[in-house]
């Protein structure tokens, strides 16, 4: 392997772990079509790699969080466990449905997510005083304040993670840009944990098509080092970052950053990219 | 069993290890001398969130916390599902 191409594996691996670390995203929608037109991959290699990137910013990130308890692990295994089901029942219904219109679809909730991300301010419902309920959870902020908070509409939260589960299954795209909204819009989870239990849960959804890749030996394996190397590493300087940056601004940023996956995903619908 | 620190601990060597043989097996592969290292060293990485997944399991039942344990538990009978699907469907 070349040595630039490797530094350029690296870089995009870096790029995609701090923003997964950041805001609780995969990076396949920046790994996919960087490996197909940067990089020359074949969409199944460019997915292979990226499902390995993924987990290794996923891990690496979650490292921090997880003991950090910014990361519900709770909250991520029952999540999880539709959104399973949902990729199941994706990959078996694929191909019954156009991937473009479901690309469509997911760009317009996506999209949604994105300006009420914007417009709404974050909605933390507290847990009653000594109320020691199945789904009230805390943490520490990084001031050392305790944040309690009290999940909400958790089975619709759960409904509407087979959608995505769905929907990320049979395109290859958005899990932690409809969960993380998700999370902090419906279910009333404070950004500060939405991201990051998002960030824990990526790598569980991606582990079931990578190993399935990895023992069908589809994966590129110098690629997916370099990007795994890269995403690692980032997602290290992701966890570093996102101490320094306050909820609201957080919050402003992923709305921004939803907008361009939007774009980017109308983009892949439309074929252009 | 304190299920944060548990799992944490478990994603730490998961990672520490699949990484070390990532980067040993690139440059074995890289100079010439095959990619078994690197290839073994993927899988570590790949299987570390299953572990931590597992290892969330055992900490929750030994907390006895039961609602959570079956969470757990609901979740590695999904996946195990998923991916016997997957090999069915994939005959290599």
């Amino acid at each position: 392997m070349e040595a630039l191409i490797l530094l350029g594996l690296l870089t995009t691996g870096s790029a995609a772990g701090v923003l997964g670390a950041l805001f609780g995203l995969g990076g396949g929608f920046i790994f996919v079509p960087v490996l197909m037109l940067a990089f020359g991959l074949a969409p199944a290699e460019a997915i292979s790699v990226s499902l390995i990137g993924i987990i290794a910013g996923s891990v690496g990130a979650s490292t921090v969080f997880v003991d950090k308890g910014t990361a519900n692990v709770r909250l991520g295994l029952l999540l999880e466990i539709t959104t399973a089901a949902g990729a199941i029942i994706g990959a078996l219904i694929a191909g019954l449905l156009e991937d473009w219109i479901l690309m469509c679809i997911f760009s317009a909730v996506v999209l949604y997510s994105g300006i009420r991300m914007a417009l709404n301010p974050e909605k933390v419902i507290e847990p009653a005083e000594g109320s020691d309920g199945r789904f009230a959870f805390g943490y520490e902020d990084d001031g050392g304040k305790e944040i309690r908070y009290e999940v909400q509409n958790v089975k619709g939260g759960m409904a509407i993670c087979t959608a995505a589960g769905m929907v990320s299954s049979m395109t290859g795209v958005g899990g932690g840009a409809v969960k993380v909204p998700l999370m902090n819009l419906y279910m009333h989870v404070p950004i500060k944990a939405a991201s990051p239990t998002s960030s824990y849960m990526i790598g569980i959804t991606a582990f079931s098509g990578a190993i399935t890749y990895f023992l069908a030996g589809t994966v590129l394996l110098e690629y997916a080092a370099g990007i795994a190397i890269g995403a690692f590493a980032g997602s290290l300087a992701g966890t570093a970052l996102s101490k320094r940056i306050h909820a609201k601004h957080l919050r402003r940023y992923f709305s921004v950053l939803l907008f361009a996956v939007a774009l980017l995903v109308l983009l892949q619908a439309g074929g252009i990219l | 069993m304190n299920l944060n620190r548990s799992t944490a601990m478990t994603l730490r060597i998961g990672i520490a290890i699949g990484m070390a043989m990532i980067a040993a097996g690139l440059a074995m592969s890289v100079l010439g001398y095959g990619d078994a290292v690197l290839s073994a060293g993927i899988l570590v990485l790949i299987l570390s969130p299953l572990a931590g997944a597992i290892v969330s399991f055992i900490a929750l039942a030994s907390e006895k916390d039961w609602f959570w344990t079956s969470v757990a538990a609901m979740l590695l009978a999904i996946t195990a599902i998923g991916m016997v699907i997957a090999a069915l469907r994939c005959p290599k």
